[in-house]
């Protein structure tokens, strides 16, 4: 799981990081991912390729579609789209029965598989993810010092000025939106085939603010960041299961000590426990 | 169903919006705060107000409603004005807020449990006019709602405090060299805020009963009218209450509840490609 949240905090850091776009959708582009792949390679029983493809093609219209309304604000009209979009995905997910079976789920989703090779057990997994998880660092990385890297960090910084360079500031952002949400879909088909079930409450507003929430204690704008951000949030849970808290008490308290180490990050360390960014 | 009793039923849900709306205008209006913590007060007021109410019926709606506004002074006090103090950014503002929602959600669930709860204050009994019913509760909605609303919108347009919160919305620094303590403004718009929340959640807890979910449906409804509205007019907060209002009723009518907050976005979505400002928003040439 720390591989595949790891994918998500290194995308996110690229939206909200570098490009300093709040999003809350993160988890509705996790869950279209996983969703689109269980939906293609289980009930239509496409194979592996066509599925990954499919679902990457949905997830880039929708991506475009919903970042030319997004970029048009900054703060919290894009928040407010976001949210709203992650709410669209959540009822959608929930009540389109026929596609997605609803609260029910779907259950036995195809593992992942490469000639013939098949990813169902934990130690052929493993490495699959942490691979694929180590890949996203080095191609965020590489974006990081790019060129365009330096444009989304400017846009960030000063967008007045980027523009009065002629750069289309609009359009950097879209990219990058559209970057990650691919690599957050990439983590909900990854999510998808180790879990073989997938339901809607994994994709909810909760969700992206767990996701938000690993960037902003971690820290943004650098490499490290999201890496600590991971190590400690899903640490948590694993420390109150082993206290020997029941598991009714044990959600809750966990989102209370997430929302407690979020204020004590916005009053003490205001750029997360290793960040480059200033969140004020 | 006739389409009267469809629009009275859209009428009575708008007006309890329409009060959300005006707590998230007001407090978005003048603290700039994108406030997702008000779902959490809102729940407040029900919360207590269930705790109570078996014991203490009429006192319960007042401590309910003392104690939200408690709270939303006390979280005002504690985390946004001193954030906002040290120059906070909206990211920041905002991100706090959604810290203190996760906080207090899940405090309320620990205390209360997930179930949905029924707030039985008064007897449930309805009218019925021909093919039309309205119950009693429609009715303590409505013209509880009304008298609120009217009551407000006369005090935005005559009252001195409510030209303060104004002038605290465009410049505080200036309201600060009249002379004027930003803080104490701070604290009644809030104080106003968390009593409009209360009344709105009890409101809606008697008819329909609440769940902690209901928060956050209210937080939805608030802002998106009021950015729907035009963040600059009040009245426009009200208006699009009620169209979103009707627009919801018809289509919960016509297929389900399930799709409500759907409907209540891709409205949003469709305006603000057409109009970004808000539909009640007009700017005009900065000459004439």
């Amino acid at each position: 799981m720390i591989s595949i949240y790891l994918i998500i905090a290194y995308s996110l850091n690229l939206v909200f990081g570098t490009g300093g776009l709040l999003l809350l959708c993160s988890s509705a582009f996790y869950g279209l991912g996983a969703y689109l792949y269980a939906i293609l390679s289980t009930t239509l029983k496409l194979p592996l390729l066509q599925s990954v493809t499919i679902t990457m093609l949905y997830v880039t219209v929708i991506a475009v579609i919903l970042g030319i309304l997004a970029v048009k604000f900054r703060g919290d009209g894009f928040v407010l789209v976001t949210l709203g979009f992650q709410l669209i995905i959540y009822t959608v997910l929930y009540n389109c029965i026929s596609w997605t079976n609803g609260p029910y789920g779907i259950e036995r989703i195809k593992s992942l598989s490469i000639n013939g090779f098949v990813f169902n057990s934990v130690s052929s997994f493993l490495p699959l993810v942490s691979s694929f998880a180590l890949l996203v660092f080095f191609i965020f990385k590489q974006i990081d010092h790019s060129n365009y890297g330096l444009v989304l960090k400017a846009t960030r910084n000063d967008f007045v000025a980027v523009e009065s360079l002629g750069i289309d500031s609009k359009k950097i952002l879209m990219i990058s939106f559209v970057i990650s949400s691919w690599f957050l879909s990439f983590a909900g088909i990854f999510y998808a085939s180790h879990m073989s079930f997938i339901d809607p409450t994994s994709f909810n507003l909760d969700e992206s603010i767990f996701q938000i929430s690993i960037l902003l204690i971690g820290g943004t704008g650098n490499l490290k960041g999201p890496l600590v951000g991971t190590i400690v949030l899903l640490l948590i849970p694993e420390i109150l299961r082993f206290i020997g808290l029941p598991n009714s008490i044990a959600a809750n308290l966990r989102q209370i000590i997430y929302g407690f180490s979020l204020l004590l990050v916005i009053f003490l360390r205001p750029k997360g426990i290793v960040g480059n960014n200033g969140l004020g | 169903m006739t389409l009267i009793q469809i629009i009275i039923n859209g009428i009575v849900s708008a007006s309890v919006s329409a009060l959300i709306a005006i707590a998230f205008g007001l407090l978005y209006r003048t603290t700039k705060i994108f406030n997702i913590s008000i779902a959490s007060v809102y729940l407040t007021a029900s919360f207590i107000t269930y705790l109570l109410y078996k014991n203490i019926p009429i006192l319960s709606i007042i401590v309910g409603i003392l104690a939200t506004c408690l709270l939303g002074v006390v979280i005002e006090i504690t985390i946004y004005y001193p954030l906002t103090v040290r120059k906070a950014s909206p990211a920041t503002l905002l991100i706090s807020s959604i810290a203190v929602n996760v906080v207090l959600i899940n405090l309320l669930a620990l205390l209360f449990g997930n179930e949905t709860k029924l707030l039985d204050l008064f007897e449930r009994n309805s009218l019925k006019i021909g093919d039309l019913i309205i119950s009693y509760a429609q009715l303590i909605q409505i013209t509880i709602s009304f008298c609120i609303l009217t009551t407000i919108t006369i005090l935005m347009n005559r009252n001195k405090y409510f030209k303060l919160i104004r002038a605290l919305g465009d410049n505080p620094i200036l309201l600060k060299t009249h002379g004027y303590s930003v803080i104490k403004i701070r604290i009644l718009v809030t104080l106003i805020s968390s009593f409009l929340l209360a009344t709105a959640s009890l409101l809606k807890s008697f008819d329909i009963g609440f769940n902690l979910n209901a928060g956050t449906s209210a937080f939805l409804a608030g802002s998106v009218a009021v950015f729907l509205g035009g963040v600059e007019n009040p009245n426009g907060w009200v208006f699009s209450s009620f169209i979103i209002s009707l627009i919801q009723s018809i289509v919960v009518y016509n297929s389900s509840n399930q799709w409500n907050e759907m409907v209540l976005f891709i409205t949003l979505i469709l305006v603000i490609m057409l109009k970004p400002q808000g539909m009640f928003s007009f700017t005009s040439r900065i000459e004439s």
